[in-house]
């Protein structure tokens, strides 16, 4: 599942992911999108991953709770070029936690392609960022799915 | 008041129609295919339902062609002859949310256009 604030690029990741595709235009979501992809995990297995594209929320206790049946993993999605979308990381996070203890969640900035490096080393140094990504280029994209299939994988696994 | 367009359509753990009221789409266009094929949503929540109360999915956008607009998912589990099934009403709300999707776009356009600006009245000090 793809959370976080409004205009951050869920969207643009849920397309790259799946199409490899990437449109300029900011269009908002307004619910929900789901679309499904088979991606090769580290240990040669496959899973069929359900990505669930959902309309941005200032905090993630507005969004609708049946989004969050079923889910074992969340990727929640700032903006680098918007400080106001990394204020409620903390909330938000404790939020999914709380609500979804056995999801693995990773936090990921998006649009690394207009921010300096100066700027990505100052937001890793607040929050433990897991990726950094640019829909835009497709850096870090695909590896992020897979980072996070491996770890639902994982976790779904007897000790 | 009129109330939206409704489907109503039962459908097997495998994801095959048992029946349909056909209001929005004719179940035949599946033709011999799962429903999971066409409509993502519905495969991945079958075992995440909880109770026989309806859950509610409200503005699902599909991909199917057979479902083009915006819509709430109604899906109850049902038995029907002992077997598990599932109840799913779809109701056609695409005109309403079609209108919300213009005003919230405009909202949410000019909330981050002030934000950048802000960011540059910033650096420009």
């Amino acid at each position: 599942m793809l959370a976080g604030n409004f205009g951050v690029g869920k969207t643009s990741l849920f397309n790259r992911f799946i199409q490899d595709v990437f449109d300029e235009r900011y269009l908002t979501t307004i619910g929900v999108k789901v679309d499904s992809k088979v991606v090769a995990l580290d240990n040669g297995e496959q899973l069929k991953l359900m990505i669930w594209d959902i309309a941005g929320e200032v905090s993630q206790t507005k969004v609708p709770q049946t989004y969050w049946l079923g889910a074992s993993g969340i990727l929640y999605v700032f903006d680098l070029t918007r400080p106001t979308t990394f204020e409620r990381i903390d909330d938000d996070i404790a939020f999914l936690k709380k609500k979804l203890p056995d999801c693995v969640i990773k936090l990921i900035g998006n649009k690394k392609d207009l921010v300096s490096s100066d700027r990505i080393e100052e937001v890793k140094a607040k929050f433990e960022v897991d990726a950094i990504t640019s829909a835009k280029t497709g850096e870090q994209v695909e590896d992020v799915f897979l980072a996070l299939a491996n770890d639902i994988y994982a976790q779904t696994q007897p000790m | 008041m009129l109330s939206n367009p409704t489907q109503i359509i039962i459908f097997n753990k495998a994801g095959y129609i048992v029946e349909s009221s056909d209001t929005l789409f004719k179940a035949k266009e599946i033709g011999n295919e799962s429903i999971y094929q066409h409509f993502p949503l519905i495969e991945s929540i079958f075992d995440a339902i909880p109770g026989k109360d309806p859950k509610i999915f409200p503005r699902v956008e599909t991909k199917s062609i057979l479902l083009p607009g915006v819509y709430d998912f109604h899906i109850k589990n049902i038995l029907r002859d002992n077997i598990a099934m599932i109840e799913w009403k779809i109701e056609d709300r695409t005109h309403e949310y079609d209108f919300r999707r213009v005003e919230q776009q405009n909202r949410q356009e000019r909330i981050i256009a002030k934000q950048r600006q802000d960011i540059r009245n910033v650096f420009e000090k």
